[in-house]
C-alpha cells in the first residue's frame, strides 16, 4: 500500500518531467531562503531565537537538502544549548512526518534515531531503513548510516545485515557508478574500494562478536587481513577494522595480539574505546594496571612514524630542512590563513 | 586559532631545545605573511612546495586544518592532533614537556 504523500511525490516528479519545473524553483528558493536565514542568524545571539529560525525553515522547506542541516542545528541547539532533549526529539519526529521524499525521511530518521537514543527511547531503526528500502535499494553511505546508528543502539542483527550489504558495494564498478560525474584515477578507485571493504568487514566482524559468533568473526577478519595496514601517514587506521579485530582477539584470550591491533587507534587515533580495550589487554597480560603509562610510552615509540626529511622555503626564500631538527623536540603545524 | 597558542608555548620552552615549524598548505603567500607578521610569530614558518614538490598532502597526507605532529628528538611523530579547540594547547604543552623531559 502506498502512502498518500508518496503519491504526491510522484505527481511532483511527473510535473518536473513535463517541464513545469516546480521542483527546481522550490529547490532554488530553499537555497535562497536558507541564505537569508543564515544572514538573520548572524544578528542573533541567543539559542532560543536561533532555534526558531531553523524550525521555521524546516517547516517551510521540509524536503530541501538544507533542511537536513537545519534539523541538525535544531537538535544541537535544543539538546546542548537549551537543555531540551525532549523538544529535540519531538521536533525531529515532526520534521520526519512533514517530509515526503523517501531520502529526506531516511536522513531525518537517522537523526531522529540518534537523538531519541540519547533521550533513552530510541525509535525503531529497522523501520526507518526498511521504509527507504521499500522505495529503492540503499547506497553504501546509507547502509553505513544504519550500521553506525545500529552500533550505538547495540542492534547487532541489524548491523550485521547492513554491513553485509555494504560489502556488495566494495568493487570498482559500483564505486564509479556511485559518482557518475567524477573521473577518478584507477588508483583512487582502488583505494576507495579497499576502504569500503575495510568498513564492511569491520562492522560485520563487530556484529558477529556481539552475536557471540566468534568463529565467523574470525573468518571475516582473516579475509580482510590485507586491509590491516591501511593507515594514514602517522599510522591512524583508515577503517575501524583493527579496532574490532583487536576486541575479538581480546575476547579470545590473546591479549598480546589484541594490543598490537588496538594500539594505533588507541594512541594515535584518540579512540577511547580502543584505549579501554588496550588497557584490558595489558591487564590480561600483566595481571594489574601497574606501569601501564610506561607501557603506553614504549608502544607509542615503537609505532611512531619517523618523519620524512623535506626541504621547504621560509618567507625570506631560504631553504629549511626538517632533518636539521634532529635532536630537538618540535611541533610541525599545518595551517592555512582560512 | 592554533598558531598564537603555539607561539606562547614556544616562547616558554624554546631555550630547552623546543621548536615550532608551521607549514602553510595553500601557498597563500601574501595572506600568510600578513598573518605571521600581525601575530608576531617568531618560530619557523615555511611555504608548501608547488605541484610536484607539494608536500603537505603528498608526503604528510594531511586531511584537515589545523593538523599538528609532535616530534621527539629521534624524529618520531609521537602525538597527532587533527583540528584544534580552545584548551587543546594545554594538552599539546604537556606532550611537548613529556618529550623534552624524556
Amino acid at each position: 500500500m502506498r502512502r498518500p504523500e508518496v503519491t504526491l511525490a510522484l505527481v511532483l516528479a511527473v510535473l518536473v518531467l513535463l517541464g513545469c519545473g516546480g521542483q527546481t524553483e522550490q529547490q532554488m528558493s530553499a537555497g535562497a531562503a536558507y541564505e537569508q536565514a543564515q544572514e538573520t542568524l548572524e544578528t542573533l545571539d541567543n539559542p532560543q531565537e536561533e532555534v526558531q529560525i531553523f524550525e521555521e525553515f524546516v517547516r517551510a522547506y521540509p524536503d530541501s537538502e538544507e533542511a537536513i542541516d537545519a534539523l541538525g542545528a535544531v537538535i544541537y541547539l535544543r539538546s546542548k544549548k537549551l537543555d531540551d532533549l525532549g523538544g529535540a526529539v519531538s521536533f525531529a519526529e515532526a520534521a520526519r512526518s512533514m517530509a515526503i521524499d523517501p531520502k529526506t525521511r531516511f536522513e531525518y530518521g537517522i537523526k531522529l534515531h540518534d537523538i531519541s537514543l540519547q533521550a533513552g527511547h530510541p525509535v525503531d531503526l529497522r523501520r526507518i531503513a526498511d521504509e527507504l528500502a521499500a522505495e529503492r535499494p540503499l547506497n553504501f553511505v546509507e547502509h553505513l548510516s544504519v550500521v553506525e546508528e545500529g552500533e550505538k543502539a547495540g542492534a547487532w542483527e541489524l548491523v550485521f545485515d547492513h554491513a553485509t550489504s555494504m560489502g556488495q558495494f566494495a568493487n570498482a564498478e559500483t564505486f564509479r557508478s556511485d559518482y557518475p560525474d567524477d573521473e577518478f584515477s584507477d588508483e583512487r578507485v582502488e583505494s576507495s574500494v579497499q576502504r569500503r571493504r575495510g568498513w564492511a568487514a569491520a562492522f560485520k566482524g563487530a556484529a558477529l562478536i556481539h552475536l557471540d559468533r566468534l568463529d565467523e568473526a574470525s573468518a571475516v577478519f582473516d579475509e580482510a587481513a590485507d586491509l590491516s595496514e591501511l593507515s594514514n601517514y602517522v599510522g591512524v587506521p583508515e577503517t575501524p577494522l583493527n579496532r574490532y579485530w583487536g576486541k575479538k582477539e581480546l575476547f579470545q584470550g590473546r591479549p598480546e595480539r589484541a594490543a598490537e591491533l588496538l594500539a594505533p587507534d588507541a594512541l594515535m587515533g584518540h579512540d577511547e574505546s580502543a584505549l579501554d580495550d588496550l588497557k584490558a589487554a595489558y591487564v590480561a597480560s600483566n595481571g594489574s594496571e601497574e606501569a601501564f603509562e610506561d607501557y603506553i610510552l614504549s608502544v607509542r615509540q615503537s609505532i611512531a612514524t619517523v618523519i620524512d626529511d623535506v626541504t621547504l622555503d621560509n618567507y625570506s626564500g631560504n631553504p629549511v630542512s626538517l632533518a636539521s631538527m634532529r635532536g630537538r623536540v618540535f611541533v610541525l603545524a599545518f595551517w592555512n590563513p582560512g | 586559532m592554533e598558531l598564537p597558542r603555539l607561539q606562547t608555548i614556544w616562547e616558554t620552552h624554546r631555550d630547552r631545545g623546543f621548536e615550532v615549524i608551521a607549514i602553510e598548505s595553500n601557498r597563500e603567500t601574501e595572506r600568510a605573511a600578513k598573518f605571521i607578521e600581525e601575530a608576531k610569530l617568531g618560530f619557523t614558518c615555511l611555504e608548501n612546495g608547488e605541484d610536484d614538490s607539494e608536500v603537505v598532502e603528498t608526503v604528510f597526507q594531511v586531511m584537515g586544518y589545523p593538523t599538528s605532529f609532535i616530534v621527539d628528538r629521534q624524529g618520531r611523530i609521537m602525538y597527532y592532533h587533527l583540528g584544534f579547540d580552545e584548551g587543546d594547547e594545554k594538552q599539546i604543552e604537556e606532550e611537548v614537556l613529556s618529550l623534552l623531559e624524556g
